[in-house]
């Protein structure tokens, strides 16, 4: 089983993630015994600060050199280091189960290639199924290497299938955390549902919030023309509102990109309004290309 | 409205298909998309829509309706006539064959003109207009447009049939150039012929199957004893019979024999005449009691060569004077260069053989064999020695023809001759390896000169028969016969060459009408028979004659194909007309629907 899991990323990619790590842009504050620089003074190598002393403090932390100079007793703080406790959250609608590959494995690959390097990071990854109207975790949070391996196979055997309604399965989640990492939100975002409450309220939670888009090609560029009935692959049934009737033409066709790239400043706009970060990706592109090209250039991995 | 094709209306099934395949083809198909979530959005990206583009497809089914109608409606040719007037037009057939008598009595010509009179009184009665066009020798209007029956009638009696052959062509043509000034118009030809691929054009057929007999292809032939040969086709159409030919020599029956004659087969009739100097008029004649009396007689004026006096001047003239002589043509006088003789001009032929005297003749014809030195107009640039063969030049055209007439050119070996550049007054009618050896030209006062530019002795041309055509075509151009031809057929030429300085000919046509055509600068006249018969011309106390026959093929019944007349262009007030060929105008239909549905694939096709 764990080999099967493995299989979702190959060696190659494994081998280049040994020298990148995820970016935390803030400070976290999360749990003892990691390796991130946290919001907490503390007993790392890294200084912080300065604070008179007071009784009870140790002097062997006092500054004598700052005592020589201002004749007071001045204690050097440290930055503190912990665990971060990161989660992903995967978007398994039936929306997802497209393109070649399809854009729920890059989904998967890209989930695991981020748990990756928290583990690398000493941090802990927590991966999460949005399904339907609820958010399923898919592992306990792993930590290490070895864990990071086992939890993949749970991550391998995520089906997709359905109707997400993103922002009530994201509210849902137990245990969304607290100023103690990255949140990630892998999803192809076409959908009516309110995708931007759902980032709100993973914003809310203090947490650093990365929305990963993943489009196949042909709905970047439709290669579809004449009197069509588009069946939308989320639809209920026949008589689903979102199936269309629609006569394709050139106008069309270009009422579409425009409307593609609406969304697209839409998104862009949003997330930089909240610091979120973004990136869109194609899943006919490579994972090592996904993860360190777009993900590194939108400055979610260093 | 009236419909002149209404087969046309057929490609209203159209319609009915048409619509048939816009119900039936699926309106939309079925995609699975991800999702539908983008191409909803696009929505408030259109841009708004013209009402006209919401009903586009409507549109293009409308203009496809109204494409198959259309054609279909012009297919058909319909006809507005405004009043109820027709404009009829008439074609009468005015061949010899016409004259072939029907059962009542009178010739089918007749017959016709009793039609044409007769539709001519029923049409202007109910208001129409009625156009006749004779078809003879050439094809005319007789009346145009008249409503008026005494003046058609008047029109087409004061016509006869003619002798030859039918303009048909000629008729086609101006009904043509009559239709698209009246489109519309009714055409109707009056033949004897069986009509066959006709398109347009009504045919109102004369013939009644009266059988015919005729005699045709007359052949008169001298044998080496002084006998003649006659020989002829005797044809019966439409039935077998047994019919007898005669045959009168100057007006004297001296034979005749019975000839068992299938129908539609040609059969060889020939009579032998012991004496041809005698005979100045053959007949040769059937009396069966057919239906045309037009080809049951043929008549043969054969003409006795004319006398040529010749003047041979040479050194050497064996062979000359041998093939001269073996011509008996007339005087023969031998002299040597330099000699009295040798300045006499009162010959018809002068020929000189390795000399050039410093006057040439100034009538007649002249023949020099290798000349010492060039006469006027070509120089001599030199000697060839090698041997070649003497062929006929290309360019040598109608005056090496005549000369040229008999002669096989077969084998003819020059082993030397001299090399001339000629000015383009000459004409080279033979040569050897390209350098041309026989030139003529006809000099200002009319006498034709010809120059053989090779001894006879360095050649096997006088060892060869070709030799003896040679001097009598040479004699012939000098003194030609008075007629060219002796038998034609109606309509053709004949020339009359008559001597220099004559001054009146006398032609008397079949019928007795007598004629003096003016001669042109050399003296002929071409004359073009109009009737069957015998022609008599009198010409400087010469007389003689030449029989003109009706054309072979207006003795057999004929047919017509591939008559066609193209309907006239649609008028304000007259008539609209489709393009010929149903079918033409089916592809043309398809072919503009299927480019509809092509353009809007594209159209949609496009980004």
């Amino acid at each position: 089983m764990a080999k099967d899991g493995l299989r979702l990323i190959d060696n190659e990619t494994i081998a280049l993630s040994e020298s990148r790590d995820l970016n935390i842009r803030g400070l976290m504050e999360g749990l003892f015994g990691g390796n991130r620089r946290s919001a907490f003074y503390g007993s790392s190598m890294d200084f912080a600060d300065y604070r008179e002393y007071a009784p009870g403090d140790d002097p062997r932390r006092v500054d004598w050199n700052l005592w020589a100079r201002t004749d007071k007793l001045w204690l050097k703080l440290f930055t503190d280091e912990r665990r971060q406790h990161h989660r992903i959250y995967i978007d398994c609608s039936a929306s997802m189960d497209w393109g070649q590959p399809e854009k729920h494995l890059i989904a998967l690959k890209t989930a695991a290639l981020l748990g990756l390097l928290a583990v690398n990071g000493m941090d802990r990854v927590s991966w999460y199924a949005l399904e339907e109207d609820r958010c399923r975790r898919i592992t306990e949070a792993v930590s290490g290497r070895e864990k990071w391996a086992l939890g993949l196979d749970a991550l391998a055997g995520v089906p997709c299938g359905g109707d997400t309604k993103l922002a009530r399965a994201v509210m849902s989640c137990p245990d969304p955390g607290r100023r103690d990492g990255i949140s990630f939100l892998l999803s192809d975002f076409l959908t009516d549902e309110d995708w931007k409450s759902a980032a709100d309220w993973l914003s809310e939670t203090g947490r650093e919030v990365c929305l990963i888009r993943i489009l196949s090609p042909d709905e970047v560029n439709p290669a579809l023309t004449g009197k069509l009935r588009l069946k939308d692959a989320e639809a209920a049934g026949e008589d689903d509102g979102r199936n269309l009737r629609m006569d394709i033409g050139r106008e069309r066709l270009r009422a579409y990109a425009a409307a593609l790239a609406w969304l697209d400043d839409e998104l862009k706009r949003f997330c930089a309004a909240r610091r979120i970060r973004l990136f869109t990706t194609t899943c006919d592109r490579p994972l090592s290309r996904i993860l360190f090209d777009g993900a590194v250039r939108s400055e979610m991995v260093r | 409205m009236t419909f002149q094709n209404p087969r046309g209306l057929w490609l209203l099934l159209g319609v009915p298909v048409l619509v048939l395949i816009w119900l039936i083809r699926p309106p939309y198909q079925e995609r699975r998309v991800s999702s539908s979530y983008i191409w909803r959005l696009s929505e408030r990206f259109m841009k708004k829509r013209l009402p006209v583009s919401r009903i586009r497809k409507w549109l293009v089914f409308l203009l496809q309706l109204l494409l198959v109608s259309g054609a279909a409606f012009l297919a058909a040719r319909p006809v507005l006539n405004h009043g109820g007037r027709v404009d009829y037009l008439l074609i009468l057939d005015a061949s010899a064959s016409m004259r072939t008598v029907t059962e009542n009595g009178n010739t089918r010509y007749e017959e016709a003109g009793e039609q044409i009179r007769e539709l001519a009184r029923r049409s202007t009665a109910e208001g129409h207009t009625v156009s006749v066009i004779r078809a003879g020798d050439r094809a005319e209007f007789l009346v145009r447009e008249s409503a008026s029956a005494k003046e058609i009638t008047d029109a087409v009696n004061g016509t006869l049939c003619g002798w030859g052959t039918s303009a048909l062509s000629g008729a086609m043509t101006l009904a043509q150039l009559f239709l698209y000034d009246h489109p519309g118009a009714e055409v109707i030809l009056f033949t004897d012929q069986a009509a066959g691929t006709c398109d347009g054009i009504e045919v109102v057929s004369l013939d009644g199957g009266e059988w015919n007999a005729a005699l045709t292809d007359l052949m008169a032939s001298k044998d080496g004893a002084g006998g003649m040969k006659l020989s002829a086709s005797l044809s019966s159409w439409g039935r077998d019979a047994d019919i007898t030919v005669g045959l009168t020599v100057n007006g004297r029956l001296t034979d005749s024999v019975n000839v068992s004659c299938p129908a539609n087969e040609a059969q060889s009739v020939a009579f032998t005449l012991a004496d041809a100097e005698t005979v100045t008029e053959a007949v040769l004649f059937i009396d069966p009691g057919d239906a045309l009396e037009a080809d049951n007689r043929i008549v043969c004026c054969p003409e006795n060569e004319r006398i040529c006096d010749t003047l041979l001047v040479s050194e050497t003239p064996f062979y000359l004077s041998a093939a001269v002589n073996a011509l008996d043509r007339g005087r023969v006088k031998l002299t040597s260069p330099g000699s009295d003789g040798a300045a006499e001009r009162d010959y018809d032929l002068y020929v000189y053989d390795g000399c050039l005297p410093d006057m040439l003749p100034e009538a007649g014809a002249v023949l020099l064999i290798d000349p010492p030195r060039a006469p006027e107009g070509m120089t001599f640039l030199g000697t060839a020695e090698e041997a070649g063969s003497m062929t006929a030049s290309a360019a040598s055209g109608l005056a090496g023809e005549g000369l040229l007439t008999n002669m096989k050119l077969r084998e003819i070996a020059v082993s030397r001759h001299t090399i001339a550049d000629a000015s383009d007054d000459w004409v080279a009618v033979c040569s050897v390896e390209q350098d041309p050896v026989f030139l003529t030209r006809t000099m200002e006062n009319g006498t034709l000169l010809c120059v053989l530019l090779f001894d006879l002795h360095d050649a096997n041309l006088p060892l060869t028969t070709d030799f003896i055509c040679l001097m009598r075509n040479l004699m012939n151009a000098a003194v030609p016969p008075l007629l060219d031809r002796r038998i034609v057929t109606v309509g053709e030429r004949v020339t009359v060459n008559a001597a220099p300085g004559t001054e009146k000919i006398r032609v008397t046509s079949p019928v007795g009408a007598v004629t003096e055509p003016e001669t042109d600068e050399g003296g002929n006249v071409k004359l073009r028979p109009d009737e069957a018969g015998l022609y008599r011309v009198m010409c400087g106390g010469e007389e003689t004659g030449f029989f003109a026959a009706i054309p072979a093929g207006e003795s057999a019944p004929g047919r017509l194909d591939d008559l066609t007349l193209l309907p006239g262009e649609s008028g304000e007030e007259e008539e609209t007309e489709a393009a010929s060929g149903l079918w033409r105008i089916a592809a043309a239909v398809l072919l503009a629907v299927l480019l509809t549905e092509w353009e809007i694939y594209i159209y949609e096709q496009q980004y």
